[in-house]
């Protein structure tokens, strides 16, 4: 793998990346315990379960591994692997939506939604009864699939438009707008639910 | 600096990202001062924000599946397990192919 085309990695992560190709699992163990949290939150955020977000999240490792020799590092490593793991859940969902349980009508929204409250709460998440919390998932769900794939992205503090951007494969400006417009279909939507 | 209502909405959203620049922000920060308005549509998408972000957030996340380097070190540090046996599987096949030849020689002899 060539120095240019990690030209946007730190060297740190470049060496581990060929640490990795060279069939080093142990530095392939350092990339998923430095990654494995975010992409799981992602996995989970768009699958709103916990046995297929760990699922996908496993599954993304297993492709990195095998990809990481083609990995051309015209985008970050985190911005990359948020991408796979983007493809896996929206691949999964669309599965699931398929299934005859739920062509039939059989699922309920509330077995997608955790009945456990965070055990890591902020204060002001606390405030944020259960209920409330299965009716924003419920209207975040409900949103078309190209606004809630930038609301979901957005809802990770550490991530620039640019990088929504390269992980859904579109022009800044239409992050911008797609996030403008979720926004104030949410806003009008906890209105109308009393929930603001 | 003027700002158009459409340009307004669309650097509400950036502004509140922090996505707008340096310059940018200063202007916004500006209107916001004398728009009450602005002010109070920025605080309801920051609300909106938090809610989401809150609603979104996994309950617990696993820790991180760990892959056994175990094989790979024995095969760095030691030969592994099966090599090693294979030795000793074949001095015990020899030794019962010595006790079989002597078995034999000796019943031929009609010491046995």
């Amino acid at each position: 793998m060539s120095n240019r085309r990690l030209s946007l990695l730190d060297s740190e992560e470049s060496e581990r990346i060929a640490r990795v190709v060279e069939g080093d699992l142990r530095a392939f163990n350092e990339l998923v315990d430095q990654y494995y949290r975010m992409a799981y939150s992602l996995a989970y955020k768009v699958l709103n379960n916990e046995d297929d977000a760990r699922e996908i999240t496993q599954d993304a490792f297993v492709r990195m591994h095998s990809a990481l020799d083609g990995f051309r590092g015209d985008a970050s490593l985190k911005t990359w692997i948020m991408r796979i793991v983007m493809r896996l859940s929206l691949n999964r969902r669309r599965d699931r939506s398929r299934s005859s349980w739920r062509r039939l009508g059989l699922h309920c929204n509330e077995e997608s939604v955790q009945e456990t409250a965070p055990c890591f709460q902020t204060p002001e998440a606390e405030y944020i009864s259960r209920e409330t919390r299965m009716q924003v998932q419920q209207l975040v769900d409900r949103l078309p699939d190209s606004l809630r794939q930038v609301v979901i992205l957005s809802s990770f503090e550490d991530l620039s438009y640019e990088e929504i951007a390269q992980i859904l494969n579109l022009p800044i400006g239409t992050v911008s707008s797609r996030l403008h417009a979720a926004r104030k279909k949410l806003l009008q939507q906890f209105r109308e639910h009393d929930i603001l | 600096m003027f700002f158009s209502n459409r340009k307004k909405q669309r650097s509400l959203s950036a502004y509140l990202d922090g996505e707008l620049t340096g310059t940018q922000s200063i202007d916004f920060s500006e209107q916001l001062a004398f728009n009450a308005d602005l002010r109070s549509q920025l605080a309801d998408f920051a609300a909106t924000d938090s809610l989401v972000r809150n609603a979104l957030t996994p309950p617990r996340i696993p820790n991180p599946p760990v892959v056994s380097t175990t094989r790979d070190e024995a095969v760095r540090v030691n030969p592994p397990s099966r090599r090693r046996l294979k030795p000793a599987a074949l001095a015990a096949a020899g030794l019962l192919v010595t006790a079989g030849i002597t078995l034999a020689s000796l019943r031929r002899r009609g010491i046995v």
